[in-house]
């Protein structure tokens, strides 16, 4: 029999594993308590069956009251073996238990060896009848004792040595050579097959035991990769919380500090160098969010909270708040059609992509340029497409714009207008709602972005329809979950 | 008006208590950076208006317990939030917990300087992003395109409210428990009771979080 070797990483914190072999034995030794525990108490009925046809032969032959006072001794026996062995070998531990469970069985072998006491007085009919009777208890008793060897031969020998010696010894009085040294000398074989057979049950016994060891120790590892996996996952988001809280800090103090500056009488450069201080400070923090936003998403913080939503109500909202936006600009917002449409997803994240994806829009349209809105469907699908007139992506351009930090014609890596981040955010965003994105864009005319969220499931609708406006309540106001916020 | 400023960094909490000072708006100012400090001064002083970051780390507690802490201690306190995080359930969980004003920390200058000073002439501060994705059954009618200082006084913009009514409403958009109220008012609790039912009736809402956002919403001059 072979045993692949159970690989154990260095990384496993528990120390019981690299001893294989003294874990295999001490897995066998309480396996087979077990397993022999489990057993014994059935076996009992058949040994107590065995022990009455015995008793009743040698009671046919004997004129004492020996056969009846060891029939009831034999019952009181199997009576606390079959309610106390349990107590009686748990009580103690480790090899002791398997030397409990040898004296047990060698006093129940001696026991059932006791009517050869009267052999010689025995017919041959009656001898054979006690010789498979005892066989057969030994040949039982390797499976129930699971083939370990000291326990089986404990029960074992005390029968079956004896009946060899007694059809040896004590001939018949028509005997021949087979029916006394021919039968011991078979008896004897037999018990060396029944040593045979013991021996496999316990090669099968020590193999699952070494299975189950195997399975155990992938468990353990299985459970230290998770919980490495785990604490990994943590002091990502512990450190994301910590840098989105603190990080953030001394942008946050020196916006007060300029606020405060801002209303102290001062002359006219110095408000110029205050404004532009204002917004750097703006910038930095906008840059900042999006850096942090990005690294949320990368480690995962970030799950959709995916519901059926109104998309038209969540459109007609966003344009509402983009229109002052846009009119300062001189950018002509229009919403071309906005049909009823509820799709599947999470409207919060969702505000942000359209956020995004606007602003883009936004930024590089010129004066009395368009944005256009709409959405309509497609079978089940639902599009909303964002046309702008603006400057347009090159073709050779148009695969990369979705990279972090990337920026069209933007080779000096001038940072005033952004990081770059905005669609890689978007693309990340999509990726988690399971949005399609597709960009279509010409040079000097404008792009067009379409997303299609995936289509509503069955369930009902938690974002009001644009005509009925709700309160906010607990149910309906802002959704529960957000970005991560600090771990606490 | 005397102030408390609760927030871990000490350097923001200067700046705001310089910008109070500068507005015009408080002069007694005290600051403190985390929970046990704010609530052993809260012993000691009389505070009008409470300024609170929303996350104030590990050794204080949380800001829904914070707000929940110093309207007991306080309940004529006005408690306004001052967060990083400005997100919408955040938010909402303040004014849940009994918070009168969020003001977003990340803002330009200029918008800091008017949520602060819409704060200070007792209208609701909440972020424009909050108000604009959450709807409102009772918008419109009252939707004001006033500039943000001047807000709409409450008996104008709801006339039906009796003054007694009034009061109630205030004390608990404050976030006093019913029975602070009743025992500011001299009522019983079960006249609170029916006085706030009356209230978000006519208000058209459901709970006073409701109210706290419609008053928002609609720039009313509350306190």
């Amino acid at each position: 029999m072979t045993q692949q070797p159970v690989p154990v990483s260095d990384t496993t914190p528990h120390s019981e594993l690299i001893n294989t072999t003294d874990a295999v034995s001490r897995l066998v030794e309480e396996q087979f308590v077990d397993a022999y525990l489990h057993n014994s108490g059935k076996a009992q009925i058949g040994l107590l069956l065995s022990a009455l046809v015995a008793g009743l032969i040698w009671n046919d032959r004997s004129h004492s009251i020996w056969p009846i006072v060891w029939l009831l001794l034999f019952a009181v026996v199997t009576g606390l073996r079959y309610f106390k062995t349990a107590d009686f070998v748990l009580s103690t531990s480790g090899a002791g238990r398997i030397r409990r469970i040898e004296l047990t069985l060698l006093v129940n072998g001696m026991m059932m060896a006791a009517p050869l006491s009267a052999f010689a007085t025995y017919s041959e009919l009656e001898r054979v009848a006690i010789s498979i009777i005892l066989m057969a208890t030994a040949t039982a008793s390797t499976t129930t004792t699971s083939g370990y060897r000291s326990v089986f031969l404990a029960f074992a020998l005390p029968m079956l040595v004896p009946l060899a010696l007694a059809w040896a010894l004590m001939p018949h009085q028509d005997a021949n050579w087979l029916s006394t040294w021919g039968i011991s000398t078979l008896i004897l074989f037999y018990l060396g097959f029944l040593v045979n057979v013991a021996r496999q049950v316990a090669a099968v016994f020590l193999q699952s035991c070494q299975y189950r060891l195997g399975e155990q120790q992938t468990n353990l590892q299985l459970k230290a990769a998770l919980d490495v996996a785990d604490e990994s996952n943590r002091s990502k988001t512990r450190f994301l919380a910590a840098a989105s809280h603190d990080l953030r800090q001394p942008l946050h103090s020196i916006n007060v500090l300029v606020a405060t500056l801002s209303l102290r009488p001062l002359d006219s450069d110095t408000q110029e160098i205050i404004r532009l201080l204002d917004s750097v400070n703006q910038t930095m923090t906008k840059q900042l969010d999006a850096l942090l936003d990005l690294s949320k998403l990368d480690a995962g913080v970030v799950t959709p909270n995916m519901s059926n939503h109104r998309l038209d109500a969540i459109l007609q909202d966003h344009v509402q708040a983009l229109a002052p936006v846009a009119a300062t600009k001189g950018v002509s917002l229009v919403l071309d059609d906005n049909p009823d449409l509820t799709v599947l997803t999470d409207d919060v994240l969702l505000r942000r992509v359209l956020g995004n994806l606007t602003n883009n829009a936004l930024k590089f349209t010129p004066r009395g340029g368009t944005i256009r809105l709409k959405l309509w469907r497609e079978g089940t699908l639902a599009h909303l497409s964002i046309a702008d007139t603006g400057i347009g992506i090159p073709a050779q351009d148009l695969s990369r714009v979705f990279q972090e930090f990337y920026q069209v014609d933007n080779t000096e890596r001038d940072r005033s207008k952004g990081l770059g981040l905005g669609l890689s955010i978007v693309q990340r965003l999509c990726q988690l709602m399971g949005i399609h994105v597709q960009l279509v864009s010409t040079p000097g005319v404008g792009t067009t972005i379409t997303t299609s969220p995936p289509p509503a499931t069955r369930a009902n609708c938690s974002t009001p329809a644009p005509t009925r406006r709700r309160a906010p309540s607990p149910a309906s106001a802002p959704s529960s979950r957000n970005w991560p916020k600090k771990a606490s | 008006m005397k102030a408390l400023i609760i927030d871990d960094h000490p350097i923001f909490s200067d700046g705001l208590r310089l910008l109070l000072r500068t507005l015009g708006i408080a002069q007694d100012i005290e600051t403190c950076t985390d929970s046990t400090q704010a609530l052993h001064l809260l012993q000691q002083n009389a505070f009008d208006l409470i300024l609170m970051d929303w996350q104030l780390g590990q050794q204080s507690l949380s800001g829904t317990e914070l707000i929940v802490e110093l309207n007991q201690l306080a309940p004529n306190a006005r408690v306004v939030v001052v967060s990083g995080e400005a997100d919408a359930s955040s938010v909402h969980q303040a004014i849940e917990a009994g918070a009168v004003g969020f003001l977003p920390k990340e803002t330009d200058s200029a918008s800091l300087i008017d949520a602060v000073r819409v704060t200070s002439k007792g209208q609701i501060f909440l972020p424009d992003h909050v108000l604009d994705s959450t709807h409102c059954r009772a918008d419109g009618a009252h939707t004001s395109n006033k500039s943000p200082f001047e807000g709409v006084r409450l008996e104008d913009a709801y006339p039906g409210l009796t003054p007694r009514q009034r009061d109630t409403l205030v004390c608990a958009l404050r976030g006093e428990p019913n029975k602070a109220i009743a025992k500011d008012l001299h009522l019983s609790e079960a006249t609170v009771k029916q006085h706030l039912k009356a209230i978000y009736l006519e208000l058209n809402v459901h709970n006073r979080a409701e109210a706290v956002y419609l008053m928002a919403r609609q720039r009313i001059q509350v306190f």
